[in-house]
């Protein structure tokens, strides 16, 4: 009998490596080299895109959901290729360096619309389960960035707005995992 | 919802997975409605009024 390794297993691995490689290259001493910074933009996202795509099989997917990969996928790239840029380009004196900064944002609105179309398309009930999971990720994020400003005003530490980010994902992992396990 | 999906099903000897294929959800779908932990969206419940010819109401009653 042939024996095979469990495509999770697999996929797990590829991811591992690969974030472990970005980890690496952000480590490295190579200080503005851009080959630094191409290796950590560009290990980091595809270590998880290793594990999602490996763990699904891409030709067992429905149209409409391998069409969302692909334009996540290229959203993504888009996204690190700005990333790059603007970090090569950019300097504190440059006229135009607001604009600069918010050059990678253009294609995280093509990623967002892609995630949108992605979710419409998606099974009734698993939709049910995401959007569920992400009204309870944005409603409890924002309150509790609210509710920090007033530990803030008593001597708290300032609050950083990528700590908005980690608590959105923290959140909406959180309503998944309820969401998911109602109807399971 | 009360609705009578899995006797409907079995009549027919189709597994959830091929019910699944036939309404274009997932088998989870399939299964979460006829444990009636969720309530089908109404073209689903007119798809699945379709698939065994009878009316919405024969299948599903509310509480």
């Amino acid at each position: 009998m042939k024996s095979e390794t469990n495509p999770l297993f697999r996929a797990l691995l590829a991811g591992s490596v690969t974030y472990l490689l970005g980890l690496a290259a952000m480590a490295s001493e190579f200080r503005g080299a851009i080959a630094k910074e191409v290796l950590t933009v560009l290990l980091f996202p595809l270590g998880p895109a290793a594990i999602i795509a490996t763990a699904v099989n891409l030709n067992s997917m429905p149209p409409a959901m391998k069409k969302y990969f692909w334009r996540f996928t290229a959203g993504t790239l888009a996204y690190v290729v700005g990333l790059v840029l603007a970090n090569r380009i950019y300097a504190p004196d440059l006229r135009y360096r607001y604009w600069l900064i918010l050059l990678p944002v253009i294609p995280i609105i093509f990623v967002v619309a892609a995630i949108v179309r992605g979710v419409s398309d998606m099974d009734e009930m698993k939709r049910k389960i995401v959007t569920d999971a992400a009204a309870f990720a944005c409603l409890a994020t924002g309150f509790t960035c609210f509710s920090y400003l007033f530990f803030r005003d008593m001597g708290a530490p300032e609050f950083h707005a990528e700590w908005a980010f980690y608590l959105m994902w923290l959140y909406y992992l959180i309503g998944l995992f309820f969401s998911w396990r109602r109807y399971r | 919802m009360k609705n009578r999906l899995r006797e409907l099903r079995s009549a027919k000897e189709w597994s959830q997975a091929d019910l699944a294929e036939k309404l274009g959800v997932s088998r989870q779908t399939v299964n979460a409605i006829e444990t009636e932990k969720y309530d089908p969206s109404l073209p689903l419940a007119f798809k699945v009024a379709k698939l065994f010819k009878a009316s919405i109401e024969e299948i599903f009653e509310p509480e």
